[in-house]
């Protein structure tokens, strides 16, 4: 069995008066046959339908994305449904996240729907299959 | 305002190493941080049952009504809510306090999350049968 270990570090000194210092860390199990999948994409707007960056075949997977474009803000929206209403998730120029996605639902990125145009080689995936 | 800052290690070794081996013959070794403006509100960071009420329902831990962007962090503590000790394997699914067809996590024990909500979706967490205890935090981007 394949081991993955993510661990996250939170810290600050001003956002209470109790400063923060946490770090967790975990050590996740894979299947020796299970999916490794690594690229960078350029997200379209929602006009063409944004792009699909992860499908339900896969079930639950160990997901990490990262907004590596300079300025463009990419939305995750969940599904085939890529009205900017619809996402859950805003990246802004270098922010990233990392969560165990259900697999219930198909992922898609895109940029939104204000004209912004196509993210150029804008979002970094890495998704690992539980 | 204030500055939140993230970091997210990722590591994993080659499928040739003796001890924990990885997925592939290339070893995984990445680490990101950034730098995030936050205001209040915020929640720090808290322990919380995966069937709390503060207002807004069980398990709602943002209520839709909040329209800011907020950072979240949640991870399951592999415990149960009754009595805070007995470790649990209950899978928690994370998803959407206003749209049911919308994101779904699932979190098993010990696993965490971190990433920006959008504002008016909300956060909501089930467990799959008896409530576990849950690391919960959110601050509010500025």
């Amino acid at each position: 069995m394949a081991t993955l270990t993510p661990t996250l570090t939170l810290t600050s000194t001003d956002v209470s008066t109790d400063a923060i210092n946490l770090s967790v860390t975990d050590t996740l199990t894979l299947g020796a046959n299970d999916v490794r999948k690594s690229f960078v994409i350029s997200p379209d707007d929602v006009a063409p339908g944004g792009t699909q960056i992860f499908d339900t075949n896969l079930g639950k997977s160990y997901i990490y994305v990262k907004n590596i474009h300079a300025s463009l803000i990419i939305y995750l929206t969940a599904a085939a449904d890529t009205a900017e209403s619809a996402a859950w998730m805003e990246l802004a120029a270098g922010e990233f996240a990392f969560f165990p996605w259900a697999g219930v639902a198909d992922l898609f990125a895109n940029t939104g729907d204000n004209g912004a145009g196509v993210a150029t080689a804008g979002l970094e995936v890495m998704i690992f299959e539980a | 305002m204030a500055t939140l800052t993230p970091t997210l290690t990722l590591t994993a070794n080659s499928n040739t190493a003796s001890s924990s081996p990885g997925l592939q013959s290339d070893a995984i070794n990445l680490s990101v941080t950034d730098s995030l403006t936050t205001t209040a509100p915020s929640m720090g960071i808290s322990t919380v049952a995966s069937d709390d009420n503060f207002g807004d329902g069980a398990g709602v831990l943002i209520p839709e009504e909040d329209t800011t962007i907020n950072y979240v962090y949640i991870r399951h503590l592999g415990v149960l809510a009754s009595d805070g000790t007995t470790a649990t394997t209950n899978l928690v699914e994370v998803d959407s306090d206003a749209n049911s067809d919308g994101f779904r996590l699932s979190l098993g024990a010990g696993e965490f999350a971190f990433f920006p909500l959008l504002g008016s979706e909300g956060l909501r967490v089930t467990a799959a049968s008896a409530a576990v205890m849950l690391e919960f935090a959110y601050w509010s981007k500025g």
